[in-house]
């Protein structure tokens, strides 16, 4: 099971200068050991990602933000991390603003001059919890990761030496290559990557959410003829049908007759379920019945009115198409981009204001976080795969979206997936930002609008100040393949359709 | 890139632009000329301060070929940002070219991203020849060296004739109106398709090349005869990916350049789609990259002859696997190559359906890398939008070869020799690097673990896929680049305003 978290904390304007130098010295002692980054990767052996960004805005003063994506609960993390980092951490907390809520004490006692109190518990207690996450190697712990690399690496090695006996079949190459590796550790028995509990936990957890969700929306239907009659409910619900139906229609972007025609037959059909409901119910009904008929029949308008009020929203919502580039940051950003494998994105946007937005986003989030969890187990969004951990996260008392990525290939093409591959869902996420191009119905268009998203997500990023990967070389495809390889030689043996398609990965 | 082998006959006139368009773009754009074999580039260095006056010289003596139909002889032409800033172009028009073309192949990130550092060992000894130098805008802290090149490229001149005399008699009257100008011909190449006897254009190496082009669909494009054309999913693209001002991949028109209307006073400029007060300078031009890739021949072919070893297989087996192609260009595929429907090799297939794996035509290899089709599909049912996701990255290769075609293909006579990679395309980023840096020079392209086009990248592995095992030789280096840039590839009435570009006094 794999955490993540971000640690939010507001800085003191005039030490970011100060606390960027910090976080370049705290780079730079990584990168000068004689294996980059070595001495974080023993002293943390469970994290896989790490990032320390500071987002400028106009509209807030600065904050800082430390992204750790690790393996197991957070307790024991934040104390090995304190061990390995913390007299770092606790100079880079010192530039922050003392926090206005309970945590000021702590925080004080943390970053008092000399002061030699945990970092850690000041850790937690600042860190937010995601609230949408994905994984492309779930279940995968780091190392697990790491010896199912070794073990590929020393199959790889096996074989190109000349290892295997010649001429051998698929089901002779599996059982001559496992021959050869006796006892190594990738070969121990795993656990399941995703534990049945976790499953069924992710499948209640949706179901409960959205009966929950159907419970608020046919509340009104049931409140309704509770207050005013069966009779009046009725009539109110079908007539408010009928209006938001057809506002609906006029209100749409295309002026399409079909959808015209669609939503009048919708009407007409609604009215005639009410009106069925209606000569059902004078005394044939029992009363709750009728209520929970009407509460049903109050679908349609809640719906339909809410639908409406969104597309009212969106169009009238302003996108940011050009925003102002700052080349100096565009630079900044570039010039840490590329080096190996993977990257690294962090990001911060405003959220729209509003009631049904504020509620929206956050249904959104739900429903994306929900569903990602049951629905991209093997870690594909749509057919795209190389995202190894991102999350989002609301800062600044939910007026504020953070996206944090560690992604495979380019940041160009990474975009381009979403655009190409998985906009739907990444549309509906950042629908409710503030200058995100233009949508419909919450996923449609948006992201597919690729230059001007483009334009838009790089302008919300910030430089990855500092940014550490445990396994630079590796893809989340190749480690899925690694896994894959592992698994076969785990098993004594394997029939010849399973060792042809074994085989294929090596 | 896609070793950018070149189109011959067969790919050209399958479509053409609408008489107000071919009236204004270049000839390029729409015709790689395989009627002029013979051809030559010419890179221009102005002098600091020109101005207009050389273009309009130039135009006089040998006019910019528009895209209206066959012309003989035809000749293209292309400007850096470098060059447009020698010119004189203002600075707020320069600022609105694209990030990639202001910043310049040679920008130390970019280099980085296209896998031109010296360590990617990809790059001829002492580093590449030519660029337009493009100053660095935020030289890096930490390494303020600017990357310079020797040599100064602010315009790509190319000629294209039916033979050596005519291409000499158009080069004449050229060259004492570049010196009256004062500008100097820093690097030149003399081009041709090398059709071979059988009229098959072949690279260096001995491949076929130039089997597989986009073809540019929406308004302004109709079929030679005139009629509209049907949406073909395997080679289809958006006129705008080629043409600026068009509705490109994204649905919106291909941004390009827009200059102050007060800037054009005389109105050679058209709106376009630029907002109000501006001219659109961009319409109906393009980005053209240009890259000089040499090729080592006996390099190749002794790599090839190592890596087989005593296998039993031949060189030739190798080497179409680093392709993906045989010779005379046949897509392998299981167990053959794909049957030919006439003379020429079939190029509509996809990769999905009938070798995902790549047991026919590697997954690493050249032409797979270059354009994956749907081979990057994970499952059958994402493959048609993977088909479409790929469409979104292609390029309009026009490239030609140079140097004398070797006597043994494995004795190395010391000769310059290769390709002059020339492509176009509307967003350098989403099309030409990410063909070069996400697909061709990607070390994990397709689920494959640390290796990179066998044919373009540095020594390392090469998987073939087989059962029950791969075969997965090393390769050497054999393709290096030696000087390139992106040049903006103005349409004719872009030209025009370009000329009237006065010296500032």
């Amino acid at each position: 099971m794999q955490t993540i978290r971000s640690v939010v904390l507001e800085l003191q304007p005039e030490s970011v200068p100060q606390l960027r130098g910090q976080l370049d010295a705290l780079k730079a002692s990584q990168e000068d050991l004689p294996h980059a980054y070595s001495a974080i990767k023993q002293a943390l052996p469970t994290l896989h990602f790490m990032s320390v960004i500071i987002f400028d805005d106009d509209q807030y003063d600065p904050v800082l933000v430390i992204e750790v994506n690790f393996d197991g609960p957070p307790e024991p993390f934040w104390l090995a991390f304190q061990a390995a980092l913390g007299e770092a951490f606790r100079a880079i907390l010192r530039c922050g603003r003392v926090p206005r809520d309970e945590s000021a004490a702590l925080f004080r006692a943390v970053t008092a001059p000399g002061s030699t109190e945990p970092v850690a518990p000041l850790l937690a207690a600042l860190a937010l919890m995601p609230a949408v996450a994905h994984q492309g190697n779930r279940g995968l712990d780091r190392a697990r990761i790491e010896a199912e690399g070794q073990l590929f690496a020393t199959v790889q090695d096996l074989i190109d030496h000349g290892g295997l006996p010649p001429n051998a079949s698929a089901v002779q190459i599996h059982t001559s290559i496992r021959a050869a590796l006796p006892g190594h550790k990738a070969l121990a028995d795993m656990p399941p990557r995703i534990p049945a509990d976790e499953s069924r936990a992710d499948w209640v957890k949706l179901t409960v959410f959205v009966v929950v969700l159907l419970a608020v929306l046919v509340a009104p239907g049931i409140l309704l003829s509770w207050l005013v009659g069966p009779w009046v409910a009725a009539l109110l619900l079908v007539g408010a049908g009928g209006v938001f139906l057809s506002r609906l229609g006029l209100a749409s972007a295309v002026p399409a007759w079909p959808r015209r025609v669609a939503l009048t037959a919708g009407a007409v059909l609604l009215g005639v379920l009410g009106l069925a409901v209606l000569c059902a119910m004078p005394g044939t009904l029992p009363l709750w019945r009728a209520r929970a008929g009407l509460g049903v029949v109050g679908l349609v308008p809640m719906v339909a009115g809410i639908v409406w009020w969104i597309r009212a929203l969106e169009m009238r919502d302003a996108p940011q198409d050009a925003p102002r580039p700052d080349p100096a940051m565009l630079r900044a950003m570039a010039r840490r981009e590329d080096f190996i494998t993977q990257n690294h994105m962090g990001s911060v946007v405003h959220l729209r204001p509003g009631v049904l937005r504020a509620i929206l986003v956050r249904v959104a989030m739900r429903v994306l976080g929900l569903v990602l969890r049951v629905q991209a187990r093997t870690g594909y969004l749509g057919s795209m795969r190389t995202i190894h951990f991102a999350h989002w996260a609301f800062i600044s008392n939910g007026s504020r979206l953070m996206f944090f990525s560690n992604f495979d290939g380019s940041w160009e093409s990474y975009l381009d997936d979403f655009i190409e591959k998985a906009h739907g869902g990444l549309t509906l996420a950042w629908t409710g930002a503030v200058g995100f191009p233009t949508t419909r119905f919450l996923v449609l268009d948006g992201a597919t609008q690729g230059r001007k998203f483009k334009a838009w997500a790089r302008h919300s990023m910030a430089e990855s100040l500092f940014w550490y990967s445990a396994y630079i070389g590796f893809t989340v495809n190749q480690i899925e393949r690694q896994a894959r390889v592992a698994e076969g030689l785990r098993r004594p043996l394997l029939s010849e359709q399973e060792a042809l398609a074994w085989t294929l990965d090596l | 890139m896609d070793a950018g082998f070149v189109v011959p006959a067969s790919a050209d006139g399958s479509w053409r632009l609408v008489d107000d368009h071919a009236a204004r773009a270049q000839g390029l754009v729409v015709s790689p000329f395989a009627h002029l074999p013979e051809a030559c580039a010419l890179f221009l260095q102005l002098p600091p301060v020109c101005g207009g006056a050389w273009l309009a010289g130039l135009q006089a003596v040998c006019p910019v070929t528009d895209a209206s139909g066959k012309t003989e002889p035809a000749s293209a032409l292309g400007l850096t940002w470098t060059g447009l800033q020698a010119m004189g172009l203002d600075d707020t028009t320069l600022a609105t070219f694209s990030p990639a073309f202001r910043e310049g192949m040679h920008q130390i990130d970019r280099k980085r991203r296209l896998s031109d550092m010296p360590k990617d060992g990809t790059v001829i000894e002492g580093g590449p020849l030519w660029s337009g130098n493009t100053p660095e805008t935020f030289p890096d802290p930490d390494d303020p060296t600017p990357i310079d090149t020797p040599k100064t490229v602010h315009a790509a001149l190319l000629l294209y004739a039916a033979n050596a005399d005519a291409l000499a008699a158009m080069l004449a009257p050229v060259l004492p109106v570049l010196q009256q100008h004062g500008i100097t011909v820093s690097h030149q190449l003399g081009l041709s398709l090398r059709f071979d006897a059988e009229g098959c254009a072949r690279e260096h190496f001995g491949f076929a090349d130039g089997l597989s082009q986009p073809v540019p669909e929406g308004d302004a494009i109709v079929s030679p005869s005139g009629t509209k054309l049907q949406h073909d999913p395997l080679h289809g693209i958006a006129a705008g990916d080629v043409l600026m001002g068009h509705p490109n991949a994204q649905k919106e028109p291909a941004p390009g350049p827009i200059l102050r209307q007060d800037r054009d006073p005389t109105g050679v400029l058209t709106a376009g789609a630029a907002p109000e007060g501006f001219r659109n300078l961009g319409l109906d031009g393009s980005y053209l990259v240009i890259r000089e890739l040499r090729q080592d021949v006996a390099a190749f072919w002794k790599s090839m002859d190592a890596a087989i070893g005593q296998d039993g297989r031949s060189a030739e087996w190798l080497a179409s696997r680093v392709v993906g192609r045989t010779l005379d260009g046949d897509l392998l595929v299981p167990g053959g190559t794909l049957p030919r429907s006439g003379d020429c090799p079939d190029n509509s297939f996809s990769f999905f359906a009938t070798d995902p794996r790549g047991l026919g035509c590697p997954v690493g290899s050249h032409i797979r890398r270059a354009n994956p089709r749907d081979g990057l599909a994970p499952n059958a049912i994402a493959a048609p939008d993977l088909l479409a996701a790929a469409q979104n990255h292609r390029i309009l290769r026009r490239g030609r070869k140079f140097g004398p075609t070797i006597q043994d293909p494995r004795i190395d006579d010391g000769a310059e020799r290769g390709l002059l990679f020339m492509c176009l395309n509307t967003d350098l980023a989403r099309q030409f690097e990410f063909v070069q840096q996400t697909w061709m020079l990607n070390a994990n392209f397709g689920c494959l673990f640390n290796e990179t086009d066998p044919l373009l990248g540095p020594k390392g592995r090469f998987t073939v896929p087989a059962t029950p095992l791969r075969f997965r030789p090393t390769v050497e280096t054999f393709v290096r680049f030696a000087g390139g840039e992106y040049f903006f590839l103005p349409s004719l009435p872009a030209l025009a305003y370009l000329q009237s570009l006065h010296v500032p006094v």
